[in-house]
């Protein structure tokens, strides 16, 4: 550990990679399927709170989708043979979007592993009446756009992202968002009747400006998990790992260290 | 050469400019751009223009499906084949119904044989996955289209060629009884056309079905290649395709001379081009609908959102015949040729084109195309048998 490297580790037949770096407790960061991902500011700030540990979905990042993925219960699921494979205890899960939407299944399912949960803008709950904008019509840049809130910050975002090298795993991501998130739309019509469960001490931090799920969604996420703490994010939108970095971690970093707990 | 008539029935009293504006004629256009006092004379002209067509030989009469659109007024095209099954004499055809868009495809099996009989089997199924603007309308995973699509069909084919009760289990579909009434008139089954813009994985499965390809709007040099395909496809499934198993999907139009039919149907074609139709690559090739290598391709495309596309653009690259009696039958002999289909799947309506014009258009290709091309083979198939 300490050094940034990508490993593969085997669960259950998969060949998952994962990008592992810092040192100390252990961090799991589920990562979103939009926008930004990968080694960057947060995660090298989160590095400094642990042991950070950022595995690839399967199906992600060019990954092979394995048969048994058809939603996003499956990958809670694979997430928790994970923490049994590496044997990992108090670890301080952090879910991002889709990966908050991961990370909240997993830990109504079990948190026995868990020493705390922080959902940062977690996809998983539909709030009627709320009007959620399209990520799923538009050019690349318009979805962006529509989801950063700066206009500058998502200059900086789409110039990063958006290159012709890029354009095949682009494509294939949007093909994995749209076979987990497309109907039902950006939830999970079942998940919320459970987040009760969640027995780990959580965190929810939310973009104040997020047009994918807008702030009511924040509070919801904060009242339906017990004890649950609510941050929000001003002038943020859905993408805080990349609009306010240093703000998220700091948030985040600040939760754990008042949770550090051997589990 | 079998000469279908083929309506799309658009609203063609659409405000073009609101579609400039709303940057689409599909999904988010608004429904209050549609009068129904007008739409209602549209689909009465619409439907005289089809009857008139079959009085006219046609071989037959063909309806298609999409919804929520100005390109098309037919989201139950049912409807429409309902209305003409009998008063028409010919053929009659839905091209075609999209399949994994419905949460129970046997009420599409069960909706063709009931045409089936009606007219006692003069009917043509038609088998669709839905163009993408249809994902975002109806909310289905775009990303199960072609699973979703073969199930459907292959439980649709057992719906009608196997003896019921019987259980359907699958992945999309379940069903603890299939037993539909009425079953269809023709044994096995209607014959099956299937439309598709070009997808190799599409090609492929409709040769190793046998069943007939139809090649929706796509400059001419792209018509002959899929054509081409699907021989090879064929030849690769053991057996020699003929060319009653390919339909060219085209719209025809016949004045007096060449400059008087460009200059007629300018407004329409180029509204049919670049104000019905839309290029929007999210809207049409949603994720997961196509391939990656797919939609790469289209939008490598230069200018292919932004740049209009002028009517003699569009007759040069053959998407459409347009001109003199003379011309127009040098063309489709030209491209019946080259290509080697016997079924040609013929539009004598599109966008904003009006009744007058639609009638005065049809007499034409009545007059003057369809009695050259009634028994009119391929060259290649005339030199085979000589």
């Amino acid at each position: 550990m300490g050094e940034w490297s990508t490993s593969v580790v085997e669960v259950g037949g998969y060949g998952l990679r994962t990008l592992t770096g810092g040192n100390g407790a252990p961090i799991l960061v589920l990562e979103d399927v939009l926008g930004p991902y990968g080694r960057d500011a947060f995660l090298e700030a989160m590095a400094g709170a642990g042991a950070v540990c950022a595995p690839v979905h399967p199906g992600f990042d060019g990954t092979p989708q394995p048969a048994w993925l058809d939603n996003v219960s499956d990958l809670a699921n694979f997430y928790l043979d994970f923490l049994d494979a590496r044997n990992l205890r108090g670890v301080h899960l952090i879910g991002l979007g889709l990966g908050g939407w991961i990370a909240a299944d997993l830990a109504t399912r079990n948190t026995s592993r868990l020493a705390s949960l922080s959902l940062v803008n977690a996809g998983g709950l539909r709030l009627k009446g709320v009007p959620q904008c399209d990520v799923f019509l538009g050019s690349d840049d318009e979805v962006l756009r529509k989801v950063v809130h700066d206009r500058a910050v998502a200059d900086r975002v789409i110039a990063a992202m958006i290159t012709p090298e890029s354009e095949d795993i682009r494509l294939q991501n949007q093909q994995f968002s749209a076979k987990l998130t497309w109907e039902p739309r950006l939830h999970d019509p079942h998940l919320g009747k459970w987040l009760h469960r969640i027995g780990a001490p959580t965190l929810v931090a939310w973009g104040a400006n997020n047009a994918l799920y807008p702030r009511p969604y924040g509070e919801a996420w904060a009242k339906a998990i017990p004890g649950a703490l609510l941050e929000v994010i001003p002038d943020c939108g859905h993408l805080p790992r990349a609009e306010t970095p240093a703000a998220l971690a700091a948030i985040i970093s600040k939760f754990i260290s008042e949770r550090r707990a051997a589990a | 050469m079998k000469v279908f008539h083929f309506h799309l029935m658009p609203y063609a009293h659409v405000n073009l400019e609101a579609i400039r504006k709303a940057g689409t004629a599909w999904v988010t256009l608004p429904n209050s751009e549609y009068d129904p006092v007008k739409g209602a004379e549209l689909y009465n002209e619409y439907l005289d223009q089809m009857e008139f067509a079959d009085s006219l030989g046609f071989e037959g009469q063909i309806v298609n499906e999409h919804h929520q659109t100005a390109y098309g007024l037919m989201p139950v095209p049912g409807v429409m084949a309902g209305a003409l099954a009998r008063r028409i004499k010919g053929k009659l055809a839905v091209l075609g119904r999209a399949l994994p868009l419905v949460n129970n495809p046997l009420t599409i099996a069960e909706e063709f044989a009931m045409l089936d009989n009606i007219t006692r089997g003069r009917f043509i199924a038609g088998f669709v996955r839905g163009i993408g603007a249809e994902y975002h309308s109806f909310g289905v995973n775009p990303s199960e289209s072609l699973p979703r699509f073969q199930e459907a069909h292959d439980l649709i084919i057992r719906a009608w060629t196997e003896p019921g009760p019987f259980v359907h289990e699958g992945k999309y579909y379940n069903f603890k009884y299939v037993n539909p009434w009425p079953t269809p008139y023709q044994k096995p089954h209607p014959p099956i056309f299937c439309p598709s813009s070009g997808s190799l994985d599409t090609i492929r499965w409709v040769a190793q079905k046998r069943y007939t390809y139809c090649q929706t709007l796509a400059p001419f040099d792209m018509v002959a290649k899929t054509f081409d395909l699907f021989r090879e496809e064929a030849d690769k499934a053991g057996y020699q395709s003929s060319p009653d198993q390919l339909a060219w999907s085209n719209a025809i139009f016949v004045r007096e001379t060449d400059e008087k039919a460009l200059r007629d149907v300018r407004p329409h074609l180029e509204a049919y081009m670049n104000e019905f139709l839309t290029r929007d690559p999210a809207m049409m090739m949603p994720p997961g609908y196509s391939s990656p290598a797919s939609i790469k391709r289209v939008r490598a495309m230069r200018g292919y959102r932004t740049v209009r596309q002028t009517a003699e653009e569009v007759l040069e690259k053959g998407i459409v015949i347009v001109g003199s009696p003379n011309t127009v039958r040098e063309k489709l002999a030209a491209a019946q040729d080259r290509a080697k289909f016997n079924i040609s799947l013929t539009k004598t309506q599109f966008g904003t084109m009006p009744h007058s014009l639609v009638t005065e258009n049809q007499i034409a290709i009545a007059e003057e195309i369809l009695p050259y091309f009634r028994d009119r083979q391929p060259a290649a198939t005339k030199i085979a048998a000589e």
